[in-house]
């Protein structure tokens, strides 16, 4: 099922949009993220 | 957040990388009813996966969770991105027996971080916010069961 990821702190609508599709078949588990507005940062492993 | 790694391996390229301080979807999962025990999962635009067991053993005086973990060697998680012009798809897929923490239900959230480009905390969005700045907070943990 489709779902909208909200504001942490608050509870709010989200600036950018995310949606989270969670299904589950013969035990297999999936979630599928849609993330609108982003800038892709993917910082060098940092441990 | 107060880390003690107890092992770190990285058998495949882009597994088990700490890139939560950039964009990333999560999943907290697991099913140990004093929800102590859980699995990590976090995806990054790049399809860098990280998977551990984290054992949370509550908050520091700074309110930032003491956390035990355990990088998961063998990767039962698969990951898959795709990007747009303006934003990314990203999907991760697992076996519900390799997430079962406890006996107990099956309990998750799930997040997303985006920092505009590398301003930390900028956003975090969840499924069931847990009205704080910060997302690892078992009380708000819902039922699977409950959502699919």
């Amino acid at each position: 099922m489709l779902y909208q990821l909200k504001k942490c702190r608050d509870g709010s609508h989200s600036i950018y949009r995310t949606t989270v599709d969670i299904t589950e078949n013969n035990g297999v588990v999936s979630f599928k993220f849609e993330a609108e507005n982003t800038t892709f940062f993917c910082p060098p492993q940092r441990l | 957040m107060r880390r003690k790694t107890q092992r770190f391996s990285a058998p495949h390229s882009g597994y088990n990388i700490l890139h939560s301080e950039g964009d990333a979807c999560e999943v907290l999962i697991g099913s140990d009813p004093e929800r102590k025990v859980y699995y990590e999962i976090e995806i990054s635009p790049d399809n860098d996966l990280m998977l551990a067991e984290m054992v949370n053993h509550g908050f520091d005086e700074n309110n930032e969770p003491i956390l035990d973990i355990h990088f998961v060697e063998e990767c039962f998680v698969k990951g898959e991105v795709v990007k747009r012009d303006n934003g990314y798809t990203a999907t991760v897929t697992f076996p519900k027996e390799k997430i079962l923490s406890g006996d107990g239900e099956v309990y998750f959230n799930a997040y997303r971080l985006e920092t505009d480009g590398g301003e930390m905390d900028k956003h975090l969005f969840a499924l069931n916010p847990t009205m704080l700045p910060k997302f690892r907070s078992p009380e708000y943990f819902v039922y699977l069961k409950d959502f699919i």
